[in-house]
């Protein structure tokens, strides 16, 4: 009868919380989401898979000891996990259009607003009773708003550990929701004649310039900004392996292979932070409705300043691609291009609004170098 | 407490003023260098030059074939006035 007894207190029936309930439920709702919607499966798989195995009772995965734990231990903690997603994404990404077009970076600069904007916001929602975010929080919480994976859960491990988790789920959760949460801001701050707008075709970018660009990216990085070198030094070696031709297999390996390794696991130790104590507080409702306020914020500027920019150059440039200024590449720049041909069947943004796409990539990560740089933890 | 918040708040302004404006030095900075650079290498590349290397041999090509037929109809109508004027 003590055997029973023993093997009864054993089992996870005896052994959970409602809390720990919750939570994995919530890792079931993600791995919906990820299968039947298709939500950024590659992040929201992993993630939802992580958080159920965390809530697991006595199998202490995420405890000193555990493999989540570890997982997180040397990859997040570390920061290395993002940074090698970054390299992967400079090997995955072209900077031909914004070499052919630079003034794109100002689109990708104005849609940073939303980061430091939702900065203000975070230390606002201090006024309410049981929210405590001190600048270091509110920093990292606002860079849901550069709408860049990678470089939230970087600045989140630097800056907020404990709100690593919601950080996370809130980023990749809105950069699924780009198609949804964007259009209606695009069209609210455009009319219809300058979505009608038809752009120049660019002109052809030569390999020098594709090969050039990410050294000078480099070097003004470690002169002006060295917080941001983890990132953008990360991003412009995969992005040269990706240009300068000679070196085809590690930029294949850098695009495939390794990101979707570090894909597993980033994806997993994100998920082993979806604990129970850590994810359901109020601070998680305000930092899901924070991000969703940085989003829409970075996109309204980056298009207001792409009507500026319209205005400026007589006309020549279709303000919707402001809109792609937030990184979240390509879906932004998907975005872009959808409206546009909702407006003018037979104007094709795309590339136009890969330029602002790409520099907004950038854009979030100066961001974050410069968050780094002066909010000391 | 409130005293603590307005500091955090002036904190938080400053940080939104001095990131955008940093946020836009950093990549105006970048906007002039990549001019800068596309001026330098951009003009001599082999963009260019690959739409003219397929581009001679075509031209001659049509050119060539252009010259056939000019021949072949001169040589016709040299052939014809010789045998009306026989």
């Amino acid at each position: 009868m003590d055997g029973i007894t023993t093997l009864w207190a054993a089992t996870g029936i005896a052994n959970f919380h409602w809390q720990q309930l919750i939570m994995i439920s919530v890792g079931f709702l993600l791995l919906y989401l990820a299968i039947s919607k298709k939500f950024e499966p590659l992040l929201l798989l992993p993630i939802g898979f992580g958080a159920v195995l965390t809530n697991i009772p006595i199998a202490g995965l995420s405890d000193p000891g555990g493999v989540l734990y570890y997982v997180y231990k040397i990859g997040i903690d570390t920061g290395v996990f993002p940074l090698l997603i970054f390299m992967g994404v400079g090997a995955m990404t072209d900077f031909g259009a914004l070499i052919a077009n630079p003034k794109m970076l100002l689109l990708g600069a104005a849609a940073q607003a939303g980061i430091f904007a939702t900065l203000f916001g975070a230390i606002l929602l201090n006024l309410i009773p049981g929210f405590d975010f001190t600048l270091a929080d509110a920093s990292a919480i606002a860079i849901i708003g550069g709408a860049d994976g990678p470089t939230a859960i970087f600045l989140a491990s630097r800056l907020a550990p404990d709100l690593l988790g919601a950080i996370a789920v809130a980023a990749y959760s809105y950069m699924a929701l780009v198609p949804i949460i964007q259009p209606p801001i695009m069209k609210a701050l455009t009319n219809e004649k300058e979505r009608k707008i038809v752009m120049e075709q660019l002109r052809p970018v030569s390999q020098k310039e594709k090969i050039v660009f990410p050294l000078m990216v480099l070097t003004i990085t470690l002169l002006l900004l060295p917080e941001a070198t983890p990132l953008v030094g990360m991003f412009c070696l995969g992005n040269l392996m990706r240009e300068c031709g000679v070196v085809d297999r590690l930029s294949k390996t850098a695009q495939n292979e390794l990101i979707n390794i570090v894909t597993i696991f980033l994806g997993l130790a994100v998920g082993s932070k979806l604990s129970a104590e850590a994810f359901l507080t109020v601070e998680t409702l305000g930092i899901l409705a924070l991000g969703a306020v940085a989003f829409s914020i970075g996109t309204a500027s980056g298009v207001m300043m792409a009507k500026l920019m319209s205005k400026l150059s007589g006309g020549k440039i279709n303000p919707l691609i402001g809109a792609a200024g937030v990184s979240a590449v390509p879906m932004a720049a998907r975005v872009v291009n959808k409206v546009g041909l909702d407006s003018n069947p037979h104007n094709f943004l795309l590339m136009h609004a890969m330029g602002p796409n790409v520099a907004g990539v950038l854009g979030s990560a100066v961001a974050a170098g410069i968050l780094l740089a002066l909010v000391a933890p | 407490m409130e005293n603590n918040l307005s500091s955090l708040l002036i904190e938080a302004a400053n940080l939104l003023l001095v990131g955008m404006v940093v946020v836009f030095m950093f990549l105006g900075i970048l906007i002039f260098l990549i001019k800068l650079m596309s001026k330098l290498v951009g003009s001599d590349a082999p963009a260019p030059a690959s739409v003219n290397i397929p581009n001679r041999p075509t031209s001659r090509k049509s050119n060539s074939t252009q010259d056939k037929k000019v021949v072949a109809a001169i040589s016709a109508a040299v052939h014809q006035y010789r045998q009306d004027n026989k």
